[in-house]
């Protein structure tokens, strides 16, 4: 239940909020700046958050930190599976498994054969644009085959509509959010 | 002897490497639906604070945020680190938010409003009717250990989600919003965080004490005529408004649709000119797709971060009853 990042001395954290203030923090120093936040001795920590964001935002060196960290989040590999582990074929440890994989295999398709097809669960379908246009003209509404129209999407409603969209769905309301809109496609009714 | 001996010996391997199959990694098998309530709980039940970042569009936002449960009651401050200077508030079922450069606190009910990671529904595993979820493995995150869980959709009327939560305690640590592509398109994460500790009252209540107090009501909920009649499968309402657009000078109703992670909002606008009415068009930023058709007198505008045969089936089907 504990935090096991490290902490940091009285003494660096003032220095550090000095060197922050100053703009003078060095990139390691980011990290540790971001902590100070998790050293309880400090008196009053949302003085602390505030310092923190007002240096972001004062010093012009929000930018090169969100690219920095935008930078190392970028480069953690998406894993849509897990990672299996290397393995050799022919080490002893290996060869019951893969015995039993053989006989499993077995039993698997075997029950799989007896559910008949209504019953196998289907692979996720995830939703692709092709995908999208085939259930688009599967239900009822405006084909895609009917002329384009010249769309006139008024930005300042459109924008109150995200930001009442955005109460139910974090993130949404975002001040990052703009309401600049791109039309992909345009039926006409 | 040598035949029950090979008997044995393939009995023992379909044991050992059953769990193995069925779970694709190398631990046990995760009870879906026990473990989606427990992460649902956990980021209610637990004291946390930590600096967490949302990314969307290439862009970057750093906030910081404090929440305490004690005796059932929940508090939660969100600090904006990047961007203009935003703080909120969440306890006893409202929102404070506190502007500082203008001196202002506006005050609003809090009907839906979730903070990551406040994610999950009550009812969780009802997720698992439109969501197949499966393992991915574990990640260090803010230097706890995650494990992540892909919830991919059963059809094509939602996209996909990465959810990595820690192992200890259940909390969420981050979210990752899928594309049609299955490629990230927007991601919240904790850089840093403290479990356990409960953040002090005048950390989570400073800021807020010296400032006159604004209602900022814009919903007010109602019962409505308005309902989309065809929804795809998993979606419900979760709540009807009425929206107010000052410079508009008029009432819009606002339905909301949600499978529990998904959400899709409905405007109906009734205008009494019709020459104001739109055709139908479909458009898209990144992942929010916005579609929008007239209805008779009223324009029925639908968006969210869903494909657009989501919005379109559920705007295309929007009905007003006469009862």
């Amino acid at each position: 239940m504990l935090n096991t990042a490290p902490k940091i001395h009285t003494n660096d954290q003032t220095e550090l909020l000095s060197s922050a203030m100053d703009s003078e923090l060095s990139e390691q120093e980011w990290p540790q700046f971001f902590l100070l936040a998790q050293d309880h001795n400090l008196p009053n920590t949302w003085t602390s958050w505030h310092i923190i964001g007002d240096t972001l935002r004062e010093n012009g060196v929000h930018a090169s930190l969100v690219d920095e960290v935008a930078r190392q989040l970028a480069q953690e590999p998406t894993v849509l599976a897990p990672t299996r582990k290397r393995w050799h074929p022919f080490r002893t440890e290996y060869m019951m498994p893969i015995a039993a994989s053989v006989a499993a295999v077995a039993v698997v398709g075997f029950s799989v054969l007896r559910m008949g097809p209504a019953n196998i669960t289907t692979a996720p379908q995830v939703a692709s644009t092709q995908n999208v246009q085939a259930v688009a003209l599967a239900q009822p509404g405006p084909s895609t085959n009917l002329p384009v129209q010249q769309a006139n999407l008024d930005q300042g409603r459109l924008a109150r509509f995200v930001a009442a969209h955005g109460e139910y769905t974090p993130g949404i309301n975002s001040p990052v959010m703009d309401a600049s809109w791109q039309t992909t496609t345009e039926p006409s009714q | 002897m040598t035949r029950w001996r090979f008997f044995s010996f393939l009995l023992s391997s379909l044991l050992i490497l059953m769990p193995v199959t069925t779970s694709y990694a190398d631990e046990p098998a995760i009870d879906y639906p026990d473990w989606l309530s427990k992460v649902a709980l956990a980021a209610h039940q637990l004291d946390y604070q930590g600096v967490m970042v949302f990314q969307h569009n290439e862009r970057m936002q750093i906030s910081h945020i404090a929440h305490r449960q004690a005796h059932g009651n929940e508090i939660t401050r969100v600090d904006a680190l990047s961007g203009p200077a935003r703080a909120w508030l969440n306890t006893d079922g409202k929102v404070l938010a506190l502007n500082p450069d203008k001196h202002q606190v506006s005050h609003a009910p809090r009907l839906h409003h979730m903070f990551f990671p406040e994610i999950l529904p009550d009812h969780a595993d009802n997720l698992l009717q439109v969501y197949t979820l499966r393992p991915i493995g574990h990640k260090m995150i803010a230097n706890r250990d995650a494990v992540g869980v892909a919830f991919m959709p059963r059809d094509a009327y939602r996209y996909g989600y990465l959810l990595w939560v820690d192992s200890a305690t259940n909390l969420l640590l981050r979210l990752t919003k899928l594309d049609s592509r299955q490629q990230p398109a927007a991601q919240f994460t904790f850089t840093q965080i403290d479990i356990g500790t409960a953040p002090g009252n005048e950390s989570l209540h400073a800021g807020f004490d010296h400032h006159p107090i604004a209602e900022a009501v814009h919903e007010t909920t109602l019962q409505t005529p308005w309902h989309a009649i065809h929804v795809p499968p998993g979606y419900h309402e979760i709540s009807a408004s009425t929206l107010d657009l000052p410079d508009n000078q008029r009432h819009v109703t606002h339905l909301v649709y949600s499978d529990g992670l998904s959400t899709v909002s409905l405007f109906i606008e009734e205008l009494h000119q019709p020459d104001a009415l739109q055709k139908s068009g479909l458009f898209g930023q990144n992942m929010m797709n916005l579609y929008t058709r007239p209805l008779d007198n009223a324009q029925i505008t639908a968006l969210g971060e869903v494909p657009p045969a989501t919005l379109m089936m559920m705007a295309d089907s929007i009905s007003r009853s006469e009862n």
